[in-house]
C-alpha cells in the first residue's frame, strides 16, 4: 500500500514539473506576444486590452496558477489561429492519435513478441540470423520513409487502401481500423525491431537458467517449455520497455499524422508550430506529456501486480 | 561473427564518407541547376537517379545532402557527448544527492519521446540548421550520461583509483586524468549509435520542415519534396530514403560490432 | 542381485573446440540395478554430471557422445528425440543442485509438481491435484493445501529441494539422478533431504544415482561407488570395499577429505593441485602430477580399468604393481 501511494505521489510530482517546466519555456520566447498577433501598427488601446484578456500584466507566478488551473478545467485558452478554446481542438483529435497508437502498439506486441521467441529459440540458425537481419533493417528505416512507400505500392499502384481520408471510428469502425492501418505499420516497424531484440536477450538469457533444466527434465518438449515456463519470465522485463514504447509511439505519430494527412494530435501540433500558435502548442505538449507520465505509473502499477516477487515485498 | 557486424559497418560509413568528401568537390551536376525539360526523367545513364519536379540532378543532390547529415550528426553527437559525458562522470563519481537528482532528470529526459522535445524547441526558439543540432545534441545529452555514469560507478572501486587517491590526486584529477581514459569504449559505442539516432532524428524534423532550411539540403527535407509527386516520380522518394537507411545501418552495425567486442573482453 | 536397469557401456563425451575434440568423460562402463543408490564421486570437472545429464539426454547441444546407455535392453542414445523425451519425467527423473533456482519464480509450487503428473500420465487436472497433495505428504509436508498456492521465493531452500524431489519421484520413475542434492543446502536441512531420498529408496524401490563431490555424504547413502577422475573412472566397487580398501590414489585422498571428530585440531587435508582441464590432452595417467606413488610409467602410458579384487576395480599402475600383477 505504502508502495503505491509512493508512486502516485512520484507521478504527481512528475506531471507538476512537467507544467512547470513548459509553462516556463513558453514565457522565455524571443519577442511581445502581444505585437506579433496585433502587428506593429496597433494602437495603445489594443495593446492594453490583449495584455488583459492574456492576463501578462501579473506576475510570472499567478499567471502559471491561472493556467495550471485552467489545464485542469480544461480551458487553456484560445487558440490564436482558430478563435476556439485550445481544449475543444485537442479533443476533437485525440481519438484519431489513440486509435493509431493502440493498433500500433497491438500490432508491435503482437509482431514483435512471438518473432523474438522465435529468433531466441532458432538463434545462429538461418530463421535467427534473417529475422535479425531484417530488424536491423527495420531499425535503420526512418517511419516517415516507410509510410511513403507504403502509402505509394499500397495505396497507389495496388490500390488496397485508399491514400488519403480517415475514416472515424464512429462512422465506421472497420473503415477506421483500415484507413489507419498503414500509418500503424510505418510507426510498428522500428518498434517490432527493438522488441525483438529485447525480447531475444530475455529469452536467450531465460534459456541459460536452472529451472528451465528442471522443466526439461519433466519431460516438456522445447516449445513447451518456451510458452509454458520461460514466456512469462522473460516477457515481465519487456513491460519494462513498454513506457519507453509509448513515449516512442507517440513521437512517431507525430510525423505520421504528417505523411497521411490524418486529423490528429500530432499533425494539430506541427501546424501550430508552423503558424506559430503557441498557446496551441504549448497545451499540446502538456497534454502529451501528461498522458506519458500516467502511461508510465499505470506500466508501473501492472508490473507489480504481473511478478509476485514484487508483489510481496 | 562478431567481426562481421564492424566490417559491415565500417565499409558502408566508409563508402559514405567517400561519397559526401567527392560531394565538396564534384557533383555530377551542380546542384542548382534546373532543367525543366528534363524533369521528373526517371532513372537513366545520364542521371543516376532521375531528376526532381525542377529537373535536378537527384544524384547530386543525395551526395550534397549527405554533408548536412554528417555535419548535423557529429556536432550533434558532440554536444551530446561533451555534456553527457561531464554530467554521467560527475554524477557516478560524485554520487549522493547530486547523483540522484541528475539521474532521475536523465531519466525524466530519456522518458519523453526526443521528437517532442526538438518540436518544443523549435517551436521556443525556431528552426534552422544550429537549433537543430541544439536540440538533437541537447536530447543525446541523456543517453551518455547514462552510461557515462555506470562506467564511472564501477571504475571508482578500482585499485587504481585508490592508488591515485592515496597519491592525493584531487578528484578532478582523478575523473579526467585517470578514470576517463579507461572507460571510452562504452563512450565510443554510444556515440556510433548516437550518429544514428541524430540522423533519423534531423531528417525527421526537415521532413516535417522544422529541421534544416533551404540553402541547406537534407535528405529528410528531400523526402518531403518528393512525396508530392510520388505517382509520377517515385524515384525521387527512393533515393533520400535509401542513404537515410544505409547511412544509420552503417552507424549501427558499426555500434553493435563494438558492443560485442567490449562484451568480450 | 537385482534386475539390471542401466548398463552403461564405453560411454564417452566430448566437445568440438577449433576442429579437435576434447573429451570430458572418456569410457564409462557401470550398471544400475533395480532399488540400487550408485554413487558417483569426483571433484568438479571429472565429468560425473555430464554423464548424468546423458542419462536422462540433457546434455548441452554440441557435445558428442558415444557408447551405449541400455536402459532396459534398449540402447537410449539410438533413440531419437521424442522417444527420450518420452523417458523423461517418467522413467527417469533428475534433482539438480540449486534449489534456489530450480524451479520457476512465476509458478506456484504445487502447479510445478503436477505438471508432471499431468504431461507423463493420462490423468485429469483435479485428479493431479489429489495426488500432488499425497506426494507432498509423503516427503514430509505439513499443510499442503497452502502449501500448494506458495510461489518458490516463499519456501526456504530444504523446502524447495523438498519440491524439487516431489517433481522427480511424481510419476514413480526407474531412475533418479540426484547431482549434489545437498551441497547447496545447510548441514542440517542436507541430513534431512538424505534420510528422505533414502526413504523414497526403499518404500518405491527407485534407483538413485547419487552424484556428489563429498565422500562422506556417499557413505551415507551408497551402496555402489564410482569414482571419476578427468572424465575416467579410477575406481569402482561396493561401498564397503571401499572404505576399507581404497586402492586408487585419488580414492584414497578423497577419503582423506572427510571431516572427521579424531580428526579435530588438525588442519583438514587437501589434495594439492588441481584437475587437468578437459584441453590438456597430455598423455598418461591424469592423476599423475598430483599422485603421491606415480611411477615413471605412469607418465606416458595410460594404466586399463582393471580388477584387483573381486567386484573391485581401479585403474592404477602402482596398485598393479603392488599386487604382484603385470602387463598383459
Amino acid at each position: 500500500m505504502y508502495f503505491y501511494l509512493k508512486k502516485g505521489f512520484s507521478m504527481i510530482i512528475t506531471i507538476l514539473a512537467v507544467t512547470v517546466i513548459t509553462f516556463v519555456s513558453f514565457q522565455i520566447i524571443p519577442g511581445d506576444p502581444v505585437l506579433s498577433r496585433l502587428g506593429v501598427d496597433a494602437d495603445q488601446a489594443q495593446i492594453e486590452a490583449l495584455k488583459e484578456e492574456l492576463n501578462l500584466n501579473k506576475p510570472l507566478a499567478t499567471r502559471y496558477f491561472i493556467w495550471l488551473k485552467g489545464v485542469f478545467t480544461g480551458n487553456m485558452g484560445q487558440s490564436f489561429r482558430y478563435s476556439v478554446p485550445v481544449s475543444d481542438l485537442i479533443l476533437s483529435r485525440i481519438s484519431v492519435t489513440f486509435i493509431l497508437a493502440l493498433i500500433s502498439l497491438l500490432l508491435i506486441i503482437f509482431v514483435g513478441v512471438p518473432l523474438g521467441i522465435i529468433s531466441a529459440r532458432y538463434n545462429n540458425k538461418i530463421p535467427g540470423l534473417f529475422i535479425s537481419f531484417i530488424s536491423q533493417i527495420g531499425m535503420a528505416v526512418p517511419s516517415f520513409w516507410t509510410g511513403i512507400l507504403l502509402m505509394f505500392l499500397f495505396g497507389i499502384v495496388l490500390k488496397w487502401f485508399s491514400v488519403s481520408g480517415y475514416v472515424s471510428w464512429s462512422e465506421n469502425p472497420l473503415l477506421c481500423i483500415k484507413s489507419l492501418t498503414l500509418p500503424a505499420i510505418s510507426i510498428a516497424i522500428p518498434n517490432i525491431a527493438t522488441v525483438i531484440r529485447y525480447m531475444k536477450n530475455m529469452v536467450l538469457d531465460e534459456m541459460k537458467k536452472e529451472y528451465v533444466k528442471t522443466a526439461y527434465s519433466k519431460g516438456l518438449s522445447t516449445s513447451q517449455v518456451l510458452s509454458r515456463h520461460i514466456l512469462k519470465n522473460a516477457i515481465i522485463p519487456v513491460i519494462t520497455i513498454l513506457g519507453m514504447i509509448t513515449a516512442t509511439i507517440l513521437g512517431g505519430s507525430i510525423i505520421i499524422e504528417q505523411v497521411f494527412s490524418l486529423p490528429g494530435i500530432g499533425r494539430l501540433l506541427i501546424n501550430a508550430i508552423t503558424t506559430r500558435d503557441l498557446p496551441l502548442v504549448q497545451g499540446i505538449i502538456v497534454y502529451i506529456s501528461v498522458m506519458i507520465v500516467i502511461i508510465n505509473f499505470i506500466i508501473d502499477i501492472f508490473y507489480t501486480i504481473i511478478d509476485p516477487r514484487i508483489r510481496f515485498n | 561473427m562478431k567481426k562481421t557486424n564492424i566490417t559491415i559497418g565500417a565499409v558502408i560509413l566508409i563508402f559514405l564518407l567517400a561519397m559526401m568528401t567527392v560531394s565538396i568537390f564534384y557533383t555530377p551536376y551542380p546542384v542548382t541547376q534546373m532543367n525543366i525539360k528534363e524533369r521528373f526523367s526517371p532513372p537513366s545513364p545520364k542521371h543516376f537517379f532521375g531528376t526532381d519536379n525542377f529537373g535536378r540532378d537527384i544524384l547530386s543532390r543525395v551526395m550534397i545532402g549527405s554533408q548536412t547529415a554528417f555535419f548535423v550528426g557529429a556536432l550533434a553527437v558532440f554536444i551530446g557527448l561533451f555534456f553527457g559525458v561531464l554530467i554521467g562522470a560527475l554524477s557516478g563519481y560524485i554520487g549522493g544527492i547530486f547523483d540522484e537528482i541528475t539521474m532521475r532528470i536523465m531519466d525524466a529526459m530519456l522518458a519523453f519521446p526526443g521528437i517532442l522535445f526538438a518540436l518544443m524547441f523549435v517551436a521556443i526558439f525556431g528552426v534552422g540548421i544550429k537549433n537543430t543540432i541544439t536540440a538533437i545534441g541537447i536530447m543525446s545529452i541523456p543517453s551518455f550520461a547514462r552510461v557515462t555514469r555506470s562506467s564511472y560507478l564501477q571504475h571508482k572501486e578500482f585499485e587504481y583509483v585508490k592508488s591515485a587517491k592515496a597519491k592525493g590526486a584531487s578528484p578532478l584529477r582523478i575523473i579526467f586524468f585517470h578514470i576517463l581514459p579507461n572507460v571510452t569504449s562504452p563512450i565510443i559505442v554510444s556515440s556510433t549509435l548516437g550518429f544514428a539516432r541524430a540522423v533519423l532524428s534531423e531528417a525527421g524534423l526537415s521532413y516535417l520542415g522544422l529541421g534544416v532550411q533551404p540553402p541547406y539540403p537534407s535528405w529528410g527535407r528531400m523526402l518531403n519534396e518528393s512525396q508530392v509527386f510520388i505517382s509520377i516520380a517515385p524515384w525521387y522518394a527512393i533515393a533520400p530514403g535509401v542513404f537515410i537507411t544505409l547511412l544509420v545501418l552503417g552507424f549501427n552495425f558499426l555500434g553493435d560490432g563494438l558492443q560485442d567486442l567490449e562484451s568480450l573482453k | 542381485m537385482n534386475e539390471k536397469l542401466f548398463e552403461i557401456k564405453d560411454l564417452s563425451i566430448s566437445f568440438k573446440k577449433k576442429d579437435e575434440q576434447f573429451f570430458a568423460v572418456k569410457s564409462v562402463d557401470f550398471d544400475i540395478h533395480k532399488g540400487e543408490i550408485v554413487g558417483l564421486v569426483g571433484e568438479s570437472g571429472c565429468g560425473k554430471t555430464l554423464t548424468g545429464l546423458s542419462i536422462i539426454g540433457l546434455t548441452p547441444g554440441d557435445a558428442v557422445i558415444s557408447g551405449q546407455i541400455n536402459f532396459k535392453g534398449m540402447n537410449l542414445l539410438s533413440k531419437n528425440k521424442e522417444e527420450r523425451r518420452s523417458t523423461r519425467g517418467k522413467s527417469i527423473s533428475m534433482i539438480f543442485q540449486e534449489p534456489m533456482t530450480s524451479l520457476n519464480p512465476l509458478m506456484k509450487v504445487g502447479d510445478q509438481i503436477r505438471e508432471t503428473l499431468l504431461i507423463n500420465m493420462p490423468i485429469d487436472k483435479l485428479q493431479a491435484k489429489q495426488k500432488v497433495y499425497e506426494i507432498m505428504k509423503s516427503v514430509g509436508f505439513a499443510d499442503v493445501c497452502n502449501l500448494y498456492k506458495k510461489y518458490p521465493h516463499e519456501l526456504s531452500g530444504g523446502m524447495r529441494q523438498r519440491v524439487v524431489i516431489c517433481i522427480a519421484i511424481a510419476c514413480n520413475p526407474d531412475l533418479i539422478i540426484a547431482d549434489e542434492p545437498t551441497t547447496a543446502l545447510d548441514v542440517t536441512v542436507q541430513a534431512q533431504i538424505l534420510e528422505l531420498l533414502k526413504k523414497i529408496n526403499l518404500e518405491t524401490n527407485s534407483s538413485i544415482l547419487f552424484i556428489s563431490h563429498d565422500f562422506g555424504v556417499i557413505k551415507e547413502m551408497c551402496s555402489q561407488v564410482i569414482v571419476m577422475y578427468a572424465g575416467y573412472i579410477v575406481e569402482k566397487s561396493c561401498i564397503e570395499r571401499i572404505f576399507s580398501n581404497p586402492i586408487h590414489p585419488y580414492t584414497q585422498a578423497l577419503l582423506k577429505c572427510i571431516p572427521a571428530p579424531e580428526k579435530k585440531g588438525n588442519p583438514l587435508f587437501s589434495i594439492k593441485g588441481k584437475v587437468p582441464s578437459i584441453y590438456d590432452n597430455s598423455e598418461g595417467c591424469p592423476f599423475f602430477n598430483r599422485c603421491s606413488y606415480a611411477l615413471e610409467r605412469c607418465r606416458k602410458e595410460l594404466p586399463e580399468l582393471r580388477e584387483y579384487e573381486p567386484e573391485h576395480l581401479t585403474r592404477c599402475f602402482y596398485a598393479e604393481e603392488k599386487n604382484g600383477k603385470t602387463d598383459s
